[in-house]
């Protein structure tokens, strides 16, 4: 159960890397560091203006908006043509960039805060409130977002340019509207899931932590279908699941440090499904 | 193409390594950079695939001569050889089980596959506590007990050094090999049109891989020539550290992918980059490299020689690979 509720988080964060990906084919290989961003956000706007994490977390969808479109009209539109290698690089180059720009601004210090508003008792299970507000936030976020590609004339068009771009040019789609819009979005979305992670990693900020969710990231983004977003939310309640039993199951095993264990798992997982089922474990 | 002008570069800083063993310590650090870049060179640049797990094979390099020292005691000067050759094979090995899966991927996912490589593994030190865990492993105790002080002092300055160069000379003569032979032509085919290449009969993965593996093994040398030979310890933050790929692929785009001299003139003006970065702002030297590398990339793909050998007469290209 618990690890639903964190599950729910992943699949938020997961949510803008498998947007981007599916839209314009790029992987975005810096994708921890605005969680990293995210993160950061929702520790100054509680600890400086006593900002709860939703306000917080309407700020970082604006600001990663924002850098999202900053991030296309720099790296993506220029490269396009220049090809994947340079993009790849380019981006990741960009992701230590900020990491180490982060580093020299707030200092690599772990840092954290707690925002407590009671808990709830779930059955078996006392859950902090806060906790709860996250992983709701997160669905409303992935189900907003699935409905909005469904419904609205733009969801349409961004499906339309997954299925084949040069067709929905032809057809009259503003293709480079529909990249821009997607990367601001999937970027944005990304950094509001910083936010929301923080209620749940109370010490874990630090410039350097995107390198660990960009791996989460990917292995979800994989498991539900690179590209498709439903896919995406689910396979991170799976990976939440999945987490949680493995560090059960490590401690159990009498492992030091059962949270490093399941991280390796993540890992091996990702190489196992990229083996045996590139296209995602269910279609969604 | 003629190899000799990066070949006699590399000869010549050996020779000047031991002439004055002072200065080793700066041609190692600058060789380095050249032999990081030569090595991520011929994989990056003959295959325009990208590995963000590439680091995991300078540790493994490293990780073969700690865990013999620290696990074999006993077998003296040997010990340096046998580490060396376990380091390669083990980074050989995990290019070949990474490659295997990835490489049948096409571009952006064979970089999703990679990038867990270099955080997996490290957390699989730490978390299984092995070979040392979070804490590494301190070779300089060993290598005196094993090589006598004189000796070990000697491996870990001129001889790392000399280590360090010799990996950037193999991999000048590996891709000279490479690029002069069937294999060369086949990956330059895949590099234009993997498609094509497949209907003319060649296996792209096969290889790929070939390129994979033989730059995994050279990282490995390098790393355990730089990291366990050269500094007596291997520490998992150290030898996983992300950077380094970065530092490669800078070196690389700096000079010019698929050049054979593009990593040694890169490596150079890396190097002492980095080095006023530092003394002029301290700690900003990864932020400046990120810019770097997103600069480069950006506004000029073919590198310093990769341009050059553009404007120069088809002879004079022949001299400058």
């Amino acid at each position: 159960m618990s690890g639903l509720i964190i599950g729910s988080v992943y699949g938020l964060i997961t949510l803008g890397l498998s947007l981007i990906f599916g839209v314009l084919r790029v992987a975005n290989v810096a994708h921890g560091s605005y969680v990293m961003i995210g993160a950061y956000v929702a520790f100054f706007g509680f600890t400086l203006w006593g900002a709860p994490p939703p306000v917080a977390g309407i700020g970082a969808l604006a600001l990663g908006a924002g850098l999202g479109a900053l991030v296309y009209y720099v790296v993506v539109k220029p490269l396009m043509k220049a090809g994947e290698l340079n993009i790849l690089v380019a981006l990741f180059a960009l992701g230590l960039l900020i990491a180490e720009a982060a580093r020299m601004a707030w200092g690599p210090d772990f840092r954290g805060y707690t925002w407590s508003i009671g808990s709830v008792s779930l059955g078996v299970l006392v859950v902090e409130l806060s906790k709860v507000l996250g992983a709701l936030t997160a669905l409303v976020t992935a189900v907003g977002l699935e409905v909005f590609l469904r419904r609205t004339y733009f969801g349409r068009a961004v499906r339309a340019v997954v299925q084949d771009p040069v067709g929905a040019q032809v057809v009259g789609i503003n293709v480079e509207r529909v990249f821009l819009l997607s990367t601001a979005m999937g970027i944005g979305i990304t950094t509001l899931g910083g936010v929301m992670l923080t209620l749940f990693i109370p010490v874990g900020i630090n410039p350097y932590m995107g390198g660990i969710y960009t791996l989460i990231s990917f292995v979800i983004a994989v498991m539900g279908g690179l590209g498709s977003i439903m896919g995406a939310y689910v396979a991170g309640l799976l990976f939440g699941v999945f987490q949680s039993v493995g560090y059960y199951v490590f401690s159990l095993m009498g492992f030091a440090q059962p949270f490093e264990m399941a991280l390796f798992l993540a890992f091996v997982l990702l190489l196992l499904i990229l083996l045996f089922k590139p296209t995602g474990l269910f279609r969604l | 193409m003629k190899p000799y002008i990066p070949l006699g570069i590399y000869l010549a800083l050996m020779a000047a390594a031991f002439a004055a063993p002072e200065y080793s310590k700066l041609i190692a650090s600058v060789a380095f950079f050249m032999a990081l870049g030569q090595a991520v060179n011929i994989f990056v640049g003959l295959t325009r695939y990208v590995d963000f797990g590439y680091v995991a094979f300078l540790a493994m390099g490293a990780y073969g001569v700690g865990v013999v020292l620290t696990y074999l005691p006993g077998l003296g000067l040997a010990a340096l050889p046998v580490g060396i050759a376990l380091g390669v094979a083990m980074a050989a090995a995990l290019a070949a089980v990474v490659g295997a899966i990835a490489l049948r991927l096409r571009g952006a996912y064979f970089a999703i596959a990679t990038i867990g490589v270099n955080e997996g593994l490290k957390h699989l030190i730490v978390g299984a506590n092995i070979w040392g865990g979070g804490a590494g492993l301190i070779l300089s105790s060993a290598m005196f007990r094993e090589f006598g002080r004189e000796t070990a002092l000697f491996l870990s300055t001129v001889g790392s050094t000399t280590l360090i160069l010799v990996a950037g000379a193999i991999a000048v003569v590996a891709m000279y090999l490479i690029q002069s032979s069937r294999a060369g032509y086949a990956l330059a085919a895949i590099r234009q049109d993997e498609d094509a290449a497949k209907v003319m009969g060649i296996n792209p993965t096969k290889y790929k891989l070939l390129a994979f593996m033989t730059s995994a093994s050279l990282s490995g040398l390098l790393g355990a020539s730089y990291f366990a030979v050269g500094n007596m310890q291997v520490f998992p933050e150290n030898v996983f550290f992300i950077e380094y790929i970065l530092d490669g692929m800078a070196v690389m785009f700096l000079g010019g992918a698929a050049t054979v001299t593009g990593p040694i003139v890169g490596g150079l003006i890396y190097y002492f980059a980095r080095d006023l970065v530092g003394q002029v702002w301290p700690g900003a030297q990864a932020l400046v490299t990120a810019l770097l590398v997103f600069i480069i990339v950006v506004l000029l793909p073919r590198g310093i020689v990769g341009t050059l050998r553009l404007h120069l007469p088809p002879k004079a290209r022949e001299w400058l690979p």
